[in-house]
């Protein structure tokens, strides 16, 4: 298992150490009438140069939140209370509004859920794509036109040259997502945050999209990936992380924490994505406890030590893999809660959409995706 | 790349002549060289002792603030739309398609044209009591003038008198060719719409981005300045301000204009916190767009539908509003608008020199009152109608609904 994940790594770049973006205990309050609200309580992950790394949760787990604080693009009912951002050596956290926005959109870019709403009506997709790459450069218009076109064909939009002066409205949905990546991707980002990028978009736009994506990472960009489709987990991810109530609960490599969810929530969410799945729908926010672990109250394994204080500490169980819950604690047994990850593990369920994507991505590696054909182990 | 694409290529160079990031922009150039232009003449025209800048032109405070805010509407409407118009063009099977628009249009042209040359080209004509109502061209009277230039008929004590092409319009109590006073009346028009668009349309963008783009105390402050702003009767501020200074123009549009945005800064801000939420706006902000461009690139443009017609509409209200201020009497008495020839025949058939045809009723020297009315009615139906227009050409979306 230990090596078997090597080859989902096949981007990272020999400094593994060094990561692209690191986020360190992120606290952000959202100010409501009925007092703050933490949206992310204390978040760490690191991504590096290359590799993918997705957050999964059900709605209202502060996936999103997460995303948008990286570069501080909040709405200003929203606030960072803490915690410690760092893209490659610099601090965005206490960077002046003007240099957070010249790292956005040239070292982070960002792509949003809804691709008729992230594209403004009234200018042709090409001179989107020539703004972001005048935001950031002095380039030529006559330049910055040609890498709009080259972008447009990258994302697989069919006679680019034709359609660069287009409308957005004169695109299906699934071309205006594939746009929107163009747009994104204008300023040469080292990190693309995606903020499930494939929910509006068809079957077979997804599977394009993925495709898209893959060959990103492939050339050594980063993905932050927003999802809560497990299938676009199982083909993308390199880690995973899994978010509940503003928390992370568990996190790790995608084929370990598919094969073996260990903390009851993530068995719980992997299981709702059964036909059979016996887990009602998320609770509102409000009535989630904020001490402890979250997840203690629908949890079958609470016991008495799961409340009060902050999360359980993370406990390593395997390779990279973590787990913040208080059965894993070295006094604890642990049994019973790793008797419900086998059943729980989504890996059979997740079977690919087309083309044999996917079951590769399981635990048993294949060689997979374009670019790691020749990759030597 | 085919020919076609290097050609468009001079488009987007021609279309980021305005980049934000460049000093040297088109709409600088022109405003920076018009208004320099028009100091220059003023100066000219301060200095010499001749009575006539240009022909027979003798230009007044106002016609110097119009010409200032004629250089502002140039620089930053009229260029603007001209890029927009060369990037996108205009396609001819559209203006087929409304022909209203393309009439409104050309009506406004034609009375923008008239009422820019009419101060050169044309001089007060000397007042001829003894031509007063002549009818126009075509249609007779009984009302008849002293001289009557054209046919009369009819016995002795029931004189008519017909149209002549001496004025083929008519004339007025003064004995002023109601042409004269149609073009005077445009004019009136051309300087309340312009001046209004310079100085006072700006008042209602500014305070109503801030707002909506502030937000919190500020958007409160200004808020609150524009309910108490639009709670002062304009006309009695005109009125107070007419006892002291005498009527003008300039005192029309500072009492009404500075007192009227208040409405359109309303209708901005809301359109700026609801553009403010678009998708597009947080997408252009995630690429390192700022506050500032994308208010300028993305929330101002995609608020054309709600802005263009109310701002047409605010300039027809404007024009209206002055007519109305004439007809009642309130304006400088040698500015011929059309408000105040309308009242003409209405006062002429009550009082003064004329008091011997007090009981004639106003619908026998009817033209005296319907040319400047209908002249009116089609410049604010007009302004209307093109407000409409250019809004749907401004929306890219529009065109697929249009079949």
């Amino acid at each position: 298992m230990t090596d078997s994940h090597a080859p989902r790594r096949r981007n990272a770049r020999e400094d593994d150490s060094t990561p692209l973006l690191s986020v360190t205990d992120l606290r952000t309050v959202i100010r409501t009438a009925e007092g703050p609200l933490h949206a992310v309580d204390g978040v760490s992950f690191s991504v590096r140069p290359g590799e993918t790394v997705c957050i999964v949760g059900e709605s209202g787990s502060g996936k999103s939140i997460t995303c948008r604080s990286v570069t501080r693009l909040l709405p200003s009912a929203a606030e960072i209370v803490g915690g410690e951002l760092t893209l490659g050596e610099r601090s965005l956290r206490a960077l002046p509004p003007e240099e957070l926005e010249s790292i956005r959109g040239d070292r982070i870019a960002h792509v949003f859920q809804n691709p008729q709403r992230s594209l403004d009506p009234v200018y042709p997709v090409g001179e989107q794509i020539t703004e972001t790459i005048r935001i950031h450069t002095a380039t030529p218009s006559e330049e910055a036109r040609r890498r709009a076109l080259t972008l447009l064909r990258r994302v697989g939009i069919p006679r680019a040259h034709e359609r660069i002066d287009d409308y957005p409205h004169e695109f299906s949905g699934g071309m205006q997502q594939r746009v929107a990546v163009a747009i994104a991707l204008a300023g040469e980002p080292e990190i693309l945050v995606a903020d499930e990028p494939t929910t509006a978009v068809d079957a077979t736009v997804q599977a394009r999209l993925i495709e898209l994506f893959r060959s990103l990472t492939d050339e050594g960009t980063a993905l932050l990936l927003v999802t809560h489709d497990l299938r676009i987990v199982s083909a993308l991810a390199d880690r995973v992380l899994v978010m509940y109530a503003g928390t992370v609960v568990e996190r790790g490599p995608v084929e370990r924490v598919f094969d073996r969810p260990l903390h009851p929530y993530t068995q719980a969410l992997f299981r709702s994505y059964d036909a059979t799945a016996d887990r009602e729908s998320a609770p509102p926010r409000r009535t989630i406890p904020a001490d402890g672990c979250r997840f203690r109250p629908a949890c079958p394994h609470a016991v008495e030590r799961c409340a009060g204080g902050d999360q359980p500490t993370f406990q390593g169980h395997g390779t990279d893999h973590e787990v913040s819950c208080v059965h894993f604690e070295p006094d604890a047994d642990a049994t019973a809660v790793l008797a419900d990850a086998r059943r729980s593990s989504p890996g059979r369920a997740m079977e690919p959409r087309r083309d044999g994507e996917g079951t590769q991505d399981e635990g048993s590696e294949g060689p997979e995706g374009p670019g790691a054909m020749g990759e030597p182990e | 790349m085919s020919d076609d694409v290097e050609h468009r290529f001079e488009n987007i160079d021609w279309e980021h002549v305005s980049d934000s990031r460049r000093v040297v922009t088109t709409e600088r150039v022109v405003f920076v060289c018009g208004m320099a232009l028009v100091l220059a003449l003023a100066l000219y025209d301060y200095r010499s002792d001749d009575l006539f800048l240009v022909a027979r032109w003798r230009p007044t405070f106002t016609d110097w603030v119009f010409l200032s805010a004629l250089v502002v509407v140039m620089a930053y409407a009229v260029v603007p739309l001209l890029r927009w118009v060369r990037r996108h063009g205009v396609r001819r099977s559209t203006l087929r398609e409304r022909p209203a628009v393309l009439a409104a249009g050309t009506f406004l042209a034609l009375v923008g044209t008239v009422g820019l040359l009419s101060p050169v080209v044309m001089s007060t004509p000397p007042l001829r009591f003894e031509h007063a109502f002549h009818p126009p061209v075509g249609f007779s009277s009984s009302v008849v003038p002293t001289d009557c230039l054209g046919r009369e008929t009819g016995e002795p004590f029931e004189r008519v008198c017909h149209g002549t092409w001496e004025y083929p319009l008519g004339t007025n109590e003064r004995g002023h060719p109601m042409g004269y006073l149609l073009v005077e009346g445009a004019r009136v028009t051309l300087y309340i719409a312009v001046i209004s668009l310079a100085f006072i349309i700006p008042f209602a963008g500014a305070v109503g981005v801030v707002a909506g783009y502030r937000g919190g105390r500020i958007d409160d402050l200004l808020s609150a300045y524009i309910d108490v702003q639009l709670s002062i009767p304009a006309i009695i501020v005109y009125f107070v301000g007419y006892m002291y200074w005498g009527p003008s123009i300039l005192l029309l549009l500072a009492a009404f204009g500075l007192l009227s945005w208040g409405g359109l800064a309303r209708l901005i801000r809301s359109e700026v916190i609801q553009r403010r939420s678009d998708g597009y706006v947080l997408f252009a902000r995630s690429l390192g767009a700022s506050e500032r461009y994308v208010t300028a690139k993305h929330v101002l443009p995609n608020s054309t539908n709600t802005l263009v017609p109310s701002l047409f509409q605010l300039l027809a209200l404007f024009v209206l509003l002055e007519a109305a201020v004439a007809f009642l009497g309130f304006h400088h008495l040698e500015t011929y608008s059309w408000g105040a020839t309308i009242s003409e025949s209405v006062n002429a058939a009550v009082e003064g020199q004329l008091h011997d045809r007090a009981d004639d009723p106003a619908y026998r020297i009817w033209w005296v009152s319907t040319l400047p009315a209908v002249a009116l009615t089609a410049t604010i139906v007009s302004l209307k109608i093109l407000g409409d227009g250019v809004r749907d050409a401004l929306d890219p979306r529009g065109e697929r609904g249009e079949t």
